[in-house]
């Protein structure tokens, strides 16, 4: 079929919007760059160049000889795990690669699929259970899980609410470690009988980026060095703006 | 042994938690908390009997790939979604905390200590994951590349 240049502009648009979402759920870079490339083939695209990091995607579409087209796109959506819109992405691409649809329902489907998913209070929930449970798997008694999980829900708080507002990641990290991290120093100190560090390591749970860690060595291993070196080196400022705001938090109350 | 239940129940629950706190869908919620449990269940068994924290936090992240690649080809969705909230309980979170709060306290034997233990964790975890993506990989993928890729 012969594709007109203002239809695959068109088309590749929704594509790199596709990819912009599936960045921001959580997707790791090889499966962006693995959708875009898909959805060009199944476009009709005789060559697909497409080049993921995580701040960026870069996509050449050569839909003839002679005739491609380059778009580029600045990632700068905050990364808010959302496992549900990812997987609606997902079948959205699928849909596409294997029925080739118009755009106008490419379109369509993609609006639908980014439709907010959840009711936070499920969130608030999962933030408390998982920092609860952690102080307990960590060797804390009931009372460390209670109070982790209280902080655990204004943790949630602060990254639904606060992290949208900070100018970035590092002054955010900074600032909420530090406000968690006087609610827990002074719980601990003036409430006998619980354990400050099983309290902290409940709630780091929740703040560290292991996952993102976990995916930057991951991305390296299998060949995305740049991105995963990148990744690694914000994980890091973060666990450290993490660290720095606690040990501020300490000495203050100790 | 109560110990060993409290941990495992407790990996199960953190697992839930994440699980929601990813908006997991709900029918996918008991396969994420099982997940967790089992991962923290092999890597307890594989500590006991192989004494040796790399090769069984590597052993439990390969079981918790399998298991989510398994889920995927099944429900036709990205295999990241229950690989997340199952790998949650090897995440050194104690680790990384007694690092900084070694550094703190200028107890630079014991943030070394842990340092090299939240590193061993990270390592294995990527490793594992790394791993069973590759051979699934080769088994798998080749047939449904798109054209001449």
């Amino acid at each position: 079929m012969e594709r007109s240049r203002a239809d695959a502009y068109e088309f590749l648009t929704i594509a790199l919007e596709m990819g912009e979402s599936l960045m921001a759920c959580g997707a790791e870079v090889n499966r962006v760059e693995d959708t875009i490339s898909r959805m060009g083939f199944a476009y009709g695209a005789i060559e697909m160049n497409v080049f993921v990091i995580t701040t960026s995607i870069v996509v050449t579409m050569e839909l003839s000889e002679g005739n491609s087209i380059t778009l580029t796109r600045r990632i700068t959506a905050p990364l808010s795990t959302d496992f549900r819109k990812l997987a609606r992405i997902n079948n959205v691409s699928r849909h596409f690669c294997r029925d080739n649809t118009p755009l106008d329902i490419l379109r369509e489907e993609y609006e639908k699929a980014i439709r907010p998913t959840t009711k936070p209070i499920r969130m608030y929930i999962g933030s408390a259970l998982a920092a609860g449970a952690f102080a307990v798997f960590f060797g804390g008694n009931v009372f460390d899980g209670i109070i982790a999980a209280i902080f655990g829900v204004l943790i949630c708080y602060f990254q639904r609410e606060l992290s949208p507002l900070a100018p970035n990641p590092i002054v955010y990290n900074i600032v909420s470690s530090f406000v968690i991290g006087l609610g827990v120093c002074l719980a601990a100190r003036f409430i006998p009988g619980v354990n400050l560090d099983k309290i902290m390591i409940g709630d780091i749970m929740l703040l560290i980026p292991g996952v993102a860690m976990t995916n930057a060595i991951r991305d390296i291993l299998v060949g995305d060095t740049v991105s995963g070196t990148m990744r690694i080196v914000e994980t890091v400022m973060w666990a450290g703006a993490i660290a720095a705001g606690f040990i501020m938090a300490y000495w203050i109350v100790w | 042994m109560t110990e060993i239940i409290i941990q495992i129940v407790m990996a199960a629950l953190g697992s839930l938690g994440f699980a929601l706190l990813y908006r997991l869908r709900p029918e996918h919620l008991p396969l994420a908390t099982l997940g967790g449990a089992v991962a923290w269940g092999i890597y307890l068994l594989c500590l006991k009997y192989t004494e040796n924290i790399f090769a069984s936090a590597l052993i439990a992240t390969v079981f918790c790939t399998l298991y989510a690649e398994l889920f995927a080809k099944a429900q036709k969705t990205p295999a990241t979604v229950l690989l997340i909230p199952s790998v949650i309980p090897l995440i050194p979170g104690s680790a990384l905390y007694y690092t900084m709060s070694g550094l703190v306290q200028r107890n630079l034997e014991q943030a070394w200590f842990y340092a090299r233990l939240t590193i061993q964790f990270a390592l294995a975890i990527a490793i594992g994951i790394s791993l069973v993506w590759t051979f699934w990989a080769i088994l798998f993928q080749r047939k449904d590349q798109p054209q001449d890729n």
